[in-house]
């Protein structure tokens, strides 16, 4: 009895303090520009030292008059660039990978994915969504009041951002992780890069890759 | 009409917060301490995971291990094409494990002294460190990740990344041997 009511308490804390998920295969991980051997498990998203990041998918709420305007445009490719950059660069300084980023969209389906590693080189492909929301209005408030906090409980559970990992050689995903909470759509919004990959296995390092 | 007079409401105040605020801290210790327990044992769980992890690594031995075997197979042709003096080669390790990078992150990082004699005289020495502030310059980054990241399945991470680092480190010992050895 007592170790169930633990365990009840101990899944409401997590439930409580979890902001991110993360999943990851099962399967072997198969990079395709090495043979690899050595010591890293066959599981290790590691094995894919080579990679790609593709253009951002970036989600933003307006109005369609608003979304055409060349301010909106320009905005949108600015945050598209800051945050490609910054997952860029912590990849390359902090994970050891061997990174460049290509100005595609993310490719469709497996087969897509396998097409594009191979063209591209790289044991695998990276892509990016991120979703701004706009922030909440009084109303909003005040309604969510009425609707005993769902509307609250739907924004802190919702998907702000997503990095995905598929790998060239089946051009199956090995690696994901969601971060959540809505994020307001302002300029002080910045994604948490180092919450998303900080988990992440270094790649396998060069001298190991001979 | 008046019930009472500023002074009195504000005493009635006064004598109903104290139980209030009482009635909080009680409601809040029930929620937060059995928390707190329940957190600082999975804390405790994890470390112990990961403590574990480190100990079955057997990081010295490993280093010692793929140096040998990386030594065989990497330097046993430069050896056998010239009639050079032996080299009596020490590894020492200096440290290696989990460094706390920030209260939420840990760093798993290494430091080795290579000491190299040759005919009974002082040949190379030099530091080899996989560290975060200074790390040798063909060094990886070090492998860092949440408690939670290290800790999950029995230690994984910390198992794997005690084997790549003795390999990363022996190739490290071989490559300075390889290129002092060059005239």
């Amino acid at each position: 009895m007592k170790t169930r009511m633990q365990c009840t308490a101990a899944f409401v804390l997590i439930l409580l303090a979890s902001c991110a998920t993360e999943w990851r295969t099962d399967a072997p991980v198969k990079p395709t520009t090495y043979a690899a051997s050595g010591p890293v498990s066959a599981g290790s998203v590691g094995r894919l030292p080579r990679l790609v990041v593709t253009k951002v998918t970036l989600h933003r709420e307006a109005e369609e008059a608003e979304q055409a305007t060349p301010e909106w445009q320009a905005r949108n490719a600015t945050i598209r660039n800051e945050l490609r950059q910054e997952i860029v660069r912590y990849l390359v300084e902090q994970k050891g990978y061997e990174v460049r980023s290509i100005d595609e969209p993310p490719p469709g389906d497996e087969q897509a994915v396998r097409a594009a590693g191979i063209r591209l080189g790289v044991d695998g492909i990276v892509n990016v969504e991120h979703r701004l929301t706009k922030p909440w209005s009084t109303g909003q408030a005040i309604s969510n009041i009425f609707l005993l906090n769902i509307p609250l409980l739907n924004a802190l559970n919702a998907v702000n951002l997503r990095i995905t990992i598929h790998e060239t050689a089946t051009g199956r995903t090995v690696w994901m992780k969601e971060m959540k909470g809505e994020m307001p759509d302002s300029p002080k919004s910045t994604p948490d890069v180092k919450g998303a990959l900080g988990d992440l296995e270094n790649a396998l390092p060069a001298q190991l890759r001979r | 009409m008046h019930f009472f007079s500023r002074g009195v409401a504000s005493g009635v105040l006064g004598l109903a917060a104290p139980p209030m605020y009482a009635s909080g801290l009680v409601v809040g210790g029930i929620i937060l301490a059995p928390g707190a327990l329940i957190l600082s044992s999975m804390e405790q769980r994890m470390w112990e995971r990961m403590v574990s992890a480190l100990k079955a690594a057997d990081f010295e031995q490993s280093l010692l291990r793929a140096t040998k075997a990386r030594a065989n197979s990497e330097l046993a042709t430069a050896a056998q094409s010239t009639t050079a003096d032996s080299i009596n080669v020490e590894l020492v390790v200096n440290a290696y494990g989990l460094a706390s990078q920030s209260p939420d992150r840990l760093c798993f990082i290494a430091s080795i002294d290579l000491i190299a004699n040759r005919a009974g005289e002082h040949w190379l020495r030099e530091r080899l460190i996989i560290s975060t502030r200074e790390r040798s310059p063909d060094a990886p980054p070090p492998q860092c990740a949440s408690h939670e990241g290290m800790a999950q399945n029995e230690g994984q991470m910390v198992r794997n990344t005690a084997a790549i680092y003795a390999e990363v480190l022996a190739a490290m010992v071989i490559d300075r041997l390889r290129n002092r050895s060059k005239p």
